[in-house]
């Protein structure tokens, strides 16, 4: 039974919309950390010695400006622009450099962040192709 | 059935029943936490209990109706229908992030359901057309 290779484009394509959920998802927590950051900053452990490079308030905006273009290429990933899977790839990876950078505010967060971002990134470099043709 | 001109059904469609399942899982689980959140806040309130939003009664109630619907959009997978994988993608598309809200709350429990909702999602969206095929 299980012989089928090459995956075949269909109106349920597969790997794409994985990453599409995945997008959405990490956008959406980044977001949240975001919003909490600028805030309710008082949520978080750290003090503000902890964190790197930048106080409270401006890494909330840098969250919440990745977090948002984090969901709308997720959307546009599943409306089927190109382009989008270029973006989301960027946006990924400078949203994991983020999270590496807050990991000292709540490490679990950023953790669960992170994991996330790489499925994204899996999904869209491993399998982002099969939008296409 | 024999007219499966789009795509081939493959070993993986047994990933639809297990989304299916796990959800059904999900749902359950979620509504006991709900309960328990209603009923017994102490549970919560003796481990790390930082909630960001609302309060355990708010909570308790969203985990509770929550899980009923998760359970029903499980069930509702079994007809291989589409819409129903849709309904079940958004739901638990939604569900990891009021985990990642929830999470500070009983760590543990969170990150079991993270785990299990990005395996529902992996098998929704990679596997999901070969229900249709199948059913």
């Amino acid at each position: 039974m299980a012989q089928r290779t090459v995956p075949k484009p269909t109106a349920w394509v597969g790997w794409v919309f994985f990453a599409a959920a995945m997008l959405i998802a990490v956008g959406g927590m980044q977001i949240i950390d975001g919003l909490v950051s600028i805030f309710n900053q008082h949520y978080f452990v750290a003090t503000r010695i902890g964190l790197v490079a930048f106080n409270y308030t401006t890494w909330g905006w840098v969250h919440l400006l990745l977090g948002i273009v984090a969901v709308l290429t997720g959307v546009g990933l599943l409306v089927g622009w190109t382009w989008a899977r270029v973006v989301a790839v960027f946006a990924t990876v400078l949203g994991m450099i983020d999270n590496v950078a807050f990991l000292n505010a709540f490490p679990l967060w950023s953790l669960i962040s992170l994991v996330i971002g790489g499925f994204v990134l899996y999904a869209l470099t491993m399998h982002g192709n099969e939008r296409v043709s | 059935m024999a007219n499966a001109t789009r795509q081939e059904v493959t070993g993986w469609i047994g990933w639809i029943y297990f989304a299916g399942f796990m959800m059904l899982l999900i749902g359950f689980f979620q509504a006991v936490i709900g309960l328990t959140a209603l009923l017994n806040d102490k549970f919560f309130v003796s481990l790390n209990g930082r909630l960001l939003v609302w309060n355990f009664t708010g909570w308790g109630w969203i985990h509770l109706i929550f899980g009923i619907v998760v359970l029903l959009a499980g069930m509702s997978l079994f007809t291989g229908s589409t819409w129903s994988r849709v309904v079940a993608t958004i739901l638990v598309t939604v569900n990891l992030m009021t985990q990642f809200v929830f999470v500070s709350v009983y760590p543990v429990w969170s990150i079991i359901m993270m785990v299990i909702d990005v395996l529902v999602l992996y098998a929704l969206t990679v596997h999901g057309s070969e229900a249709r095929v199948a059913a």
